[in-house]
């Protein structure tokens, strides 16, 4: 991967993992563990109602305190992260495995063929996503699967650009022409010799387009395009909070620095990725 | 290959066939998604305690009986008339809704835009010209800052501390017209208020401009910035800057003089884009702040499947977006003199 | 005649390298004359003048044990001094003729700049017209107000002359400064280049990988090879002589038409350049073991300086003989 750094003594093909690397591998496993199993973090159920513990401020009991229906928001954000970061991960998952073949679909085909394919990219790009990610969710009747679907639409043209632009001047390198002359066939060297070559610019992208896509499905919860109650989603449960922010601070305070907190971890390793790989 | 003066001359014109796909591409989006909508338009709009034969005369009044392609043509027809329909909810036509609610939105919008694009773009220089430093580790912790953090907590942070605990500007709402009875002229308050003259009633629009407007700054500023910065110190790695630096060129006039003009290209783009996006950005803070834009009309459109007034708002900010981009495309021949003379 | 330009010792160290890319680089110029710093990409040759100018830039470790133009010690001197010392003193020509020049500003403009910078606009306004229609401009006027792009490569290069002789610098460094242009262009440079240098009495530094250009303006050489001087001396010895191993070999690959073909310089076999012994070791056809353990100095053998250790040894030398 694109954070390798000089290898010195590598022994037996095992090497000191690099920070980002430890970095990243961090990342992996704490987010593993929240999607697995929550309830190993979580100290309560995250549904339970307890009139009794309203608005509980932050303390010993109640990590995060508690909303106004009693319910302990950590044990609730720990929970979220299903909704959340999970959901992040499969639009931008999605988005990257459509966008990575429908480029170099057009790159390798060519010719009108990758102009008209181009020209439909160049459409997507040319709508401003969050208003038309906003109405297609609406449309589609609010929901987290409606707001994935209509995040997920709106991103896969940006990979297909990137991964475009990369294998065409790929196509062009001296080991594809080898590889033809040795007789492979189209999608044999699309498949071996050419797309994982933009495997780094794709991981970097998506490191980085995870924070990003957290940042915005969050934000269609909050507008109530996402989840829906009582589902524990951040972007949903700063939405409920809103309306008593000034007096229960925690309850839209807490959720948010976890949601910006976890892009920020994204977008920084996301950047430290592609300075360490180099690529733009 | 064409020839390139035949290109020069069809450049306009394919421009133009290219906003018009776009905008006839979101017109048909928009209408496909407003008849997939889960609820039933005609029950919404007759009403809840509507009978069936209501709700069927209302179906057929608002010509929902027809076969989709009539409907299609029926709505192209009416957009081209100007007619975008009435809303749901408000039982107004949509276009009188959205330009009362414009004002609201481009005041939040260009004041905005103003300052993140003017500070962005001097933190950015100021990072390339001085890249060493105590002040560089506070610019790489606001870039990365500004990108990751979301719109809703930077809100509601500043809701919470600035106008909740310290009580300095208002928890919600644009400027109150009707309280201080300042004729609505343009509809933005900034403006409205400097047209009266009076500096306290100024003020009390730049208060409650404050709480969002630094929402969007501080949300929006770090792109312009990163990508100043970078842009310039590229520049300033360009051969022509060591001739400039050869012949003696003050650094200071190399950096303005020379590279300046060269890096702002791709920034300019970006705030063009940012501009074009900051519809999106602005329905999140509008929502917290209950000014009454776009943003505000849309979030209530939404919840409503008001679907009329949800096409309506996404057919503006698509226009809109499309035209800003062809504007940035027409600001760079006067950036670079080579384009200038190919046009 | 003390020398204009006085330069010992000069090591470059470009940040993040193991090894210096220029080191141990001495030479002295005399007002009015010429010397040429020759060597392939990669051999330091442009470094060294970027060194003098000073224009490497604070990351870059320029040391010596001497470097004194004008009597200065260049690298006493503060950026100001510096600044001045380069818009007034030091004038420089680069390589390529269409990055050299800003897409997006007019050649009058850029030349003013240069001009202001030495606090010589107005006053030499006239003479600029005048420089511009010396070099082969015409109508230097109305080509003032064009944008780069409507020049050719060959125009770029003679606008970057004038602009750097309109200040009456007394030394000129021209890096490789017709290497990225059509031949008959070439000469037609070299001659105003020469031309023009011998009217002002102008010191000037050639950096070349051409060996033709620099035998027509050059009266002394140097001859660099991964960083170090493997040569130097009077031009006409240089080529008489061929002492170092590296020079037989740039010499036998100018290509002739009267001779016939000559045995290519041999293809890099290991790295470029040895990390002890001669530097040259790697690619040397005559190598032997000592040079791949010990460093050879320069040493005086004839009328020039060789850093070879097989240099001046009775029945080595003709060996690469044309």
């Amino acid at each position: 991967m694109t954070t390798t750094e000089p290898t010195s003594g590598a022994v037996g093909g095992w090497r000191r993992p690099t920070p980002t690397e430890l970095w990243a591998g961090a990342t992996v496993l704490v987010i593993a563990v929240l999607l697995i199993a929550p309830g190993w973090i979580a100290p309560l159920d995250p549904y339970r109602l307890d009139v009794s513990q309203r608005f509980r401020p932050p303390g010993a009991g109640h990590l995060f305190g508690t909303d106004d229906a009693g319910r302990d928001i950590f044990s609730r954000v720990v929970y979220g992260a299903r909704n959340s970061i999970g959901a992040a991960l499969i639009v931008v998952t999605v988005a990257a495995v459509f966008g990575v073949v429908y480029g170099a679909a057009a790159a390798w085909s060519g010719g009108i063929l990758d102009r008209i394919l181009m020209r439909v990219v160049d459409l997507f790009l040319a709508f401003p996503y969050l208003v038309f990610a906003m109405a297609v969710a609406a449309s589609l009747g609010r929901g987290l699967t409606a707001a994935l679907v209509a995040l997920t639409v709106l991103w896969w043209p940006s990979y297909a650009r990137m991964v475009r632009g990369q294998v065409i001047s790929l196509l062009r390198d001296r080991h594809v022409r080898a590889a033809r002359t040795l007789g492979a066939s189209g999608p044999q060297i699309l498949r071996w010799h050419v797309v994982p070559h933009t495997y780094d610019a794709v991981l970097v992208r998506y490191t980085l387009d995870l924070g990003q896509a957290l940042v915005a499905l969050t934000g269609l919860s909050f507008l109530g395009l996402g989840a829906q109650p009582p589902t524990p989603e951040w972007g949903l449960m700063i939405a409920d909070a809103k309306q008593y922010a000034l007096t229960a601070w925690w309850a839209a305070v807490l959720p948010g620095a976890v949601v910006f907190l976890t892009a920020l971890n994204f977008m920084s390793l996301g950047d430290r990725m592609r300075r360490a790989g180099g690529t733009r | 290959m064409r020839p390139p003066v035949a290109r020069r001359l069809l450049k306009p014109v394919t421009g133009l066939a290219w906003i018009l796909v776009v905008v006839w591409s979101a017109v048909s989006v928009t209408f496909l998604l407003s008849r997939i909508v889960p609820a039933d338009p005609a029950r919404l709009a007759a009403g809840l305690d509507a009978g069936p034969e209501q709700v069927a005369q209302v179906r057929a009044e608002m010509g929902l009986d027809q076969p989709l392609i009539v409907q299609y043509g029926r709505y192209l027809g009416d957009l081209l008339t100007g007619d975008l329909g009435r809303s749901v909810q408000t039982r107004q036509p949509v276009l009188d809704d959205l330009l009362s609610a414009l004002p609201a939105s481009l005041e939040l919008i260009l004041v905005s835009s103003l300052i993140y694009a003017v500070l962005g773009v001097l933190a950015g220089i100021a990072w390339a010209y001085w890249p060493r430093g105590p002040h560089t580790l506070l610019l790489r912790l606001g870039a990365v800052v500004g990108v990751a953090v979301p719109v809703f907590w930077v809100g509601l942070l500043l809701q919470i501390v600035f106008a909740g605990r310290l009580r300095w500007f208002p928890v919600a709402g644009n400027f109150d017209f009707e309280g201080t009875g300042v004729p609505r002229v343009t509809g933005m308050g900034l403006v409205d208020t400097a047209l009266t003259g009076d500096l306290t009633l100024v003020g009390e629009a730049l208060r409650t401009l404050a709480l969002p407007v630094t929402t969007l700054v501080v949300t929006h500023f770090a792109v312009a910035m990163t990508l100043m910065r970078s842009s310039l110190e590229e520049q300033l790695r360009r051969p022509y800057v060591r001739t400039a630096r050869a012949r003696g060129v003050k650094e200071r006039r190399i950096v303005f003089a020379d590279a300046l003009r060269n890096a702002l290209n791709p920034v300019v783009t970006m705030l063009g884009l940012q501009l074009g996006w900051s519809l999106g950005g602005v329905v999140i803070i509008e929502v917290i702040f209950s000014w009454p834009g776009l943003g505000l009309y849309a979030y209530h459109a939404f919840s409503a499947f008001d679907y009329n007034a949800i096409m309506a708002v996404t057919l503006l900010s698509t226009v809109a977006f499309v035209l800003i981009n062809a504007l940035v495309g027409a600001i760079y021949p006067l950036l670079d003199p080579r384009l200038k003379e190919a046009r | 005649m003390s020398p204009i330009l006085s330069v010992r010792g000069l090591t470059v160290r470009y940040p993040g390298t193991a090894r210096p890319a220029v080191e141990g680089v001495g030479f002295d110029l005399e007002p009015g004359a010429t010397v040429a710093v020759v060597g392939e990409s990669g051999s330091g040759k442009s470094t060294v003048a970027l060194a003098v100018s000073r224009l490497l830039g604070p990351a870059v470790a320029v040391r010596a044990e001497t470097m004194t133009f004008e009597g200065r010690d260049l690298l006493g001197l503060g950026r100001e001094e510096l600044r001045r010392l380069r818009a007034g003193r030091i004038a420089m020509v680069f390589q390529s003729p269409s990055g050299s020049w800003n897409p997006t500003r007019t050649i009058g403009a850029q030349l003013v700049d240069g001009l202001r910078a030495a606090g010589r606009w107005p006053e030499r306004r006239d003479a600029l017209v005048a420089l511009l229609s010396r070099v082969g401009i015409h109508d230097p006027e109305s080509r003032l107000n064009d944008y780069p792009h409507r020049f050719s490569g060959g125009m770029l290069q003679r606008a970057m002359i004038a602009g750097a002789l309109v200040t009456e610098p007394s030394l000129l460094i021209a890096d490789e400064p017709t290497s990225a242009l059509d031949t008959t262009v070439q000469a037609e440079i070299l001659e105003i280049l020469d031309e023009l240098r011998a009217e002002r009495d102008l010191a000037m530094i050639l950096i070349s990988h051409d060996l033709g250009v620099v035998a027509r303006l050059a009266r002394h050489t140097l001859v660099l090879y991964g960083g170090r001087t493997v040569e130097r001396g009077p031009t006409a010895e240089i080529y008489r002589h061929r002492g170092h191993p590296y020079t037989q070999g740039l010499l036998a690959a100018v290509p002739r038409l009267d001779g016939p073909r000559k045995t290519p310089l041999p293809a890099m076999a290991q790295g470029p350049v040895a990390h002890s012994g001669c530097v040259f070791a790697p690619r040397c056809p005559r190598a032997e073991d000592r040079c791949r353990t010990s460093e050879p100095a320069l040493r005086p053998v004839g009328g020039i300086e060789v850093a070879c250790h097989l240099a001046g040894e009775p029945g080595r030398e003709p060996a690469w003989r044309m």
